[in-house]
């Protein structure tokens, strides 16, 4: 395999619903034609009832398309062997309520013919990575819909799939959860996983994507890298360290005088809300220990990252300088781990190992942060 | 597939289905013998045990299978469950036996424990100290036992148009000296082409028309039929005074075995009186022209007894009933009955009579008849997973049902067979009102669904078992060829094909599939 080997292929992709006298009702997906290569984050974006769920069923043969072709790793989506490299994190939680977390992963990794001690491993990593390991006993029934969400998230990872559908994958999860799903997609395509990620959560697609396709009445209106999407080439953003009054004066004058424009803006760069909901959770989270729910913080599986055989240590050094060592080594990726989001998580996880009394931080708002507005935001969020 | 049987046997355990089921269950078998009032002996108590649990316990087992194979699927479909499963390496046919070995999982885990609690049940009762040792005996050689069935040959019914058309000529003839082939067909002829020459004239005119005009050929084949009906009524039917003789042949290798202990004749007559049955004499001696004489006295063995229903009659000698000397007469049984009743009565060729020998315990046999129920068992789970493949769980339910109850209820079934339509019998004249292309629908319809019913029900092992005959291994081995092989097989092909043509994330049940 290599990095330009086409995983998904679709041609003329059409979608019909018919009722029962074969009359036609709804055109969820018409004619849409796009490619996804090995290693890829491949955001699938739009509002709802755009055709980002149905274009995904037919891509793991659960819907068959009206017209057009869809290949997944050259077969047919319903060819069996095929299956056996996918991984799939519906919308909602389809899940067995009368099992527990445990024999639910198991269940699953049984269809996959992982052999029994393998799979005990594997479901024992995964139940940890997804924060689960105080409810393993507890019926899925029972669990909260981001448990619910979490639970589903480690079948999904059972085979260490090359392929894996994650369908609104952060629906119902804490804010943390987000950051560990999309850390985990992050590191899946590190790997040469490719992922297919259906969002209209702009943010999510955003973060972690490295090229979409918006879709809107079952066509695609978009569809690129981020960067070609994102980016607006009639502005420039310049970051550097706090300047004093005269630095800023003086270039501010300098670039004046090169546009011929008074359309110059100047700011301190904002901590994101995510960014900062994290910390405060991180240092509630070094002095509280008990939950009954779902946990966070957690390292993902060995044999997701493929390094079962290093100590703690080694997998930070490995998380730190993993960019240089990937052989999927693209701009965009470098860029986004480059952000401080990431970082700052893997300095959380050490500290937790090594410094448990650590004061809590001192979060001071931004200049121009409306404090309400925040305080709003994150109860929003916390609402799930 | 065996993950998808366990947990599909799981969820029957988590949703306190087994549970319930094994309540019912031990109701069925501890708390039925209990309402149930017999004819005051042993035998009918232990009769009706058997026979009540057995068929309750079918029953039951029948409608939880029924349920599970419509309710496993259709509701995981509608959940949306199954989309988890469809996306793994698995194929749906895959998936679709999964589910029914499943349903047989847990069918076996109700049937076992319930075989064996009936089973212990009723040795308990037939070894108690209330029963007398004779009613012990008999329980041990009638019921709770595993005995064979010697049935008369097959009549043959054979009518060759040609070597009938042929015979009847040479009839007409009125010789009395034959050539060689004339001799020749004299003996081949079967017993219905000698009747069918006693209307000889008829015949060969009929025949004869019909070359020429196609539509006589009704005449014809309607003279044929009531000539094989004749030459059945002369092997049913005896007249007041008359007697009839029936010669069973046993297998002479287990004839010293046999005679070790008692044999029964079994027997079931008619005499008119179906919705009123009386009392009537019936005459009986055995061994007629052997050594082995029955009764001993050489008298004839008179009971009195009802028609319509079954009977025994112990054959017991000293030494045994069954010929044992090397000769014509080794292991042939003759049987003669005398019908000093002042009515006809009639031997219906498909009740018997039969001969019966011990052949083993009833242990076994409970063994065997219990596999039978559980392909029944296999053969209703199949239909309800099949119904589910591709409707939704209400309408699967209905429909599984409907099946069901279709294949239940033959009686309209063989009437329409019998009466060679559904376009009514003129009952004066008895002939066919008015026969058209729909009489040879029906009856072709007719004749499929009866064969397949039949070819499922045919084996019903209570009967056998309450009576204590044979459940042999070879009627098994058809049983299982016939309901699981040949019928659950059909009906699980096509379940699994439109179980693997479905469509399973469709927006709502209502949309068709592409």
């Amino acid at each position: 395999m290599n990095s330009t080997e086409t995983v998904i292929s679709a041609q003329g992709l059409t979608k019909v619903f018919k009722d029962f006298w074969g009359r036609s009702k709804a055109r969820a997906v018409s004619g849409i034609d796009f490619e996804v290569k090995r290693g890829e984050v491949f955001g699938l974006l739009g509002p709802n009832g755009s055709g980002k769920s149905t274009t995904v069923k037919m891509l793991l043969g659960l819907l068959y398309p009206t017209k057009g072709r869809i290949s997944v790793f050259g077969h047919s989506p319903r060819h069996v062997q095929t299956k056996a490299r996918l991984g799939y994190l519906p919308e909602e939680s389809y899940l067995y309520r009368y099992l527990n977390s445990e024999e639910t992963v198991d269940f699953f990794g049984s269809l996959f013919h992982i052999e029994s001690k393998e799979r005990r491993e594997r479901a024992e990593q995964l139940i940890q990575m997804v924060g689960l390991e105080n409810a393993r006993r507890r019926h899925v029934g029972e669990f909260s819909k981001g448990m619910q969400r979490r639970i589903g998230l480690a079948q999904a990872l059972i085979n260490d799939p090359d392929l894996v559908i994650l369908d609104e994958p952060t629906s119902g999860l804490d804010p943390i959860g987000c950051r560990e799903i999309k850390d985990l997609i992050l590191t899946l395509a590190e790997r040469g996983k490719t992922v297919i990620l259906s969002s209209h959560l702009l943010s999510d697609v955003e973060d972690v994507c490295d090229r979409a396709m918006i879709l809107y009445g079952g066509k695609v209106q978009a569809i690129g890298t981020m960067k070609e999407l994102l980016s607006n080439r009639n502005a420039t953003r310049i970051t550097s360290p706090a300047l004093s009054r005269e630095t800023m004066d003086k270039v501010l004058t300098l670039i004046r005088e090169d546009t011929q424009s008074q359309e110059v803006h100047v700011d301190n760069p904002t901590e994101n809300l995510e960014s900062l909901f994290l910390n405060i959770v991180e240092q509630a989270r070094q002095r509280e220990s008990e939950t009954s729910g779902a946990t966070s913080g957690h390292q993902v599986a060995d044999y997701l990252r493929g390094d079962t055989n290093q100590n703690k240590t080694d997998r930070a050094l490995d998380h730190l300088t993993r960019n240089e060592e990937s052989p999927l080594n693209q701009p965009d990726r470098e860029q986004k781990k480059s952000k401080p989001i990431r970082e700052d998580k893997l300095a959380g996880l050490s500290k937790i190992e090594t410094d448990p009394d650590q004061q809590p931080l001192e979060v001071t708002p931004n200049k121009g942060e409306d404090l309400d507005k925040a305080n709003d935001k994150l109860s929003g969020l916390l609402g799930d | 597939m065996w993950a998808i049987a366990k947990q599909t046997f799981k969820a029957a355990v988590r949703y306190r289905f087994v549970v319930a089921m094994a309540i019912s269950l031990l109701i069925i078998v501890f708390g039925l013998p209990l309402m149930i009032k017999s004819d005051g002996t042993a035998k009918g108590m232990v009769q009706l045990v058997l026979t009540y649990t057995l068929g309750a316990t079918t029953a039951l087992l029948g409608i939880s299978s029924l349920w599970m194979g419509c309710g496993t699927l259709a509701r995981e479909i509608e959940d949306n469950v199954i989309q988890m499963v469809a996306v793994k390496p698995i194929a749906r046919w895959q998936i679709w036996f999964g589910k029914w070995l499943g349903i047989m999982l847990l069918n076996a885990a109700l049937l076992i424990p319930t075989g064996l609690a009936i089973y212990f049940l009723i040795e308990n009762r037939s070894n108690s100290d209330e029963l007398s040792s004779s009613e012990q005996d008999k329980l041990r050689n009638e019921v709770l036992v595993s005995r064979s069935q010697v049935n008369l040959p097959e009549l043959d019914l054979r009518l060759n148009r040609a070597r009938a058309y042929a015979y009847c000529k040479l009839v007409a003839l009125g010789k009395s000296q034959y050539s060689p082939s004339e001799q020749a067909l004299r003996m081949s002829v079967t017993n219905p082409e000698h009747i069918l020459s006693l209307r000889g004239q008829d015949y060969i005119s009929l025949v004869e028309q019909a070359e020429k005009n196609p539509e006589v050929i009704k005449d014809v084949e309607e003279l044929e039929h009531q000539a094989i009906q004749m030459y059945k009524g002369t092997t049913e039917i005896i007249l007041p005074g008359q007697s009839y003789q029936w010669v069973f042949q046993i297998d002479t290798n287990k004839v010293d075995e046999i005679n070790k202990r008692p044999i029964y004749l079994r027997y079931k007559f008619n005499a008119g009186d179906e919705y009123d049955p009386k009392s009537h004499l019936c005459t009986w001696t055995v061994g007629a022209g052997t050594g082995k004489h029955w009764p001993a006295n050489e008298q004839p063995k008179q009971i009195t007894v009802g028609s319509s229903v079954f009977h025994e009659l112990e054959l017991n000698l000293e030494g045994g009933v069954v010929p044992d000397q090397e000769g014509p007469n080794h292991g042939r049984v003759v049987v003669n009955f005398f019908n000093l009743n002042e009515k006809p009565i009639v031997f219906l060729n498909k009740d018997g009579p039969s001969i019966l020998y011990h052949d083993g315990g009833f242990g076994l046999n409970l063994f065997r008849g219990l596999l039978i129920i559980y392909f029944w068992l296999g053969l209703i789970s199949a239909i309800g997973l099949m119904a589910s493949s591709f409707l939704a769980f209400p309408v699967a339910a209905f429909m599984s049902i409907g099946i069901l109850l279709i294949s239940a209820s033959t009686g309209t079934l063989e009437q329409i067979v019998e009466e060679q339509g559904i376009s009514g019998i003129d009952h004066e004249t008895g002939s066919k009102l008015a026969p058209s292309a729909l009489d040879d629908i029906a009856i072709f319809m007719s004749k499929g669904i009866l064969w397949v019913t039949n070819s499922v029900w045919d084996y019903s092992p209570v009967d056998n078992l309450s009576s204590g005959r044979t459940i042999t291994w070879t009627s098994l081995f058809w049983a299982f060829t016939g309901i699981i092989l040949f019928m659950s097989g059909l009906i699980s092909a096509f379940g699994a094909f439109m179980f693997n043509r479905k469509e399973l994330a469709l927006p709502n049940p209502t949309a068709s599939m592409n």
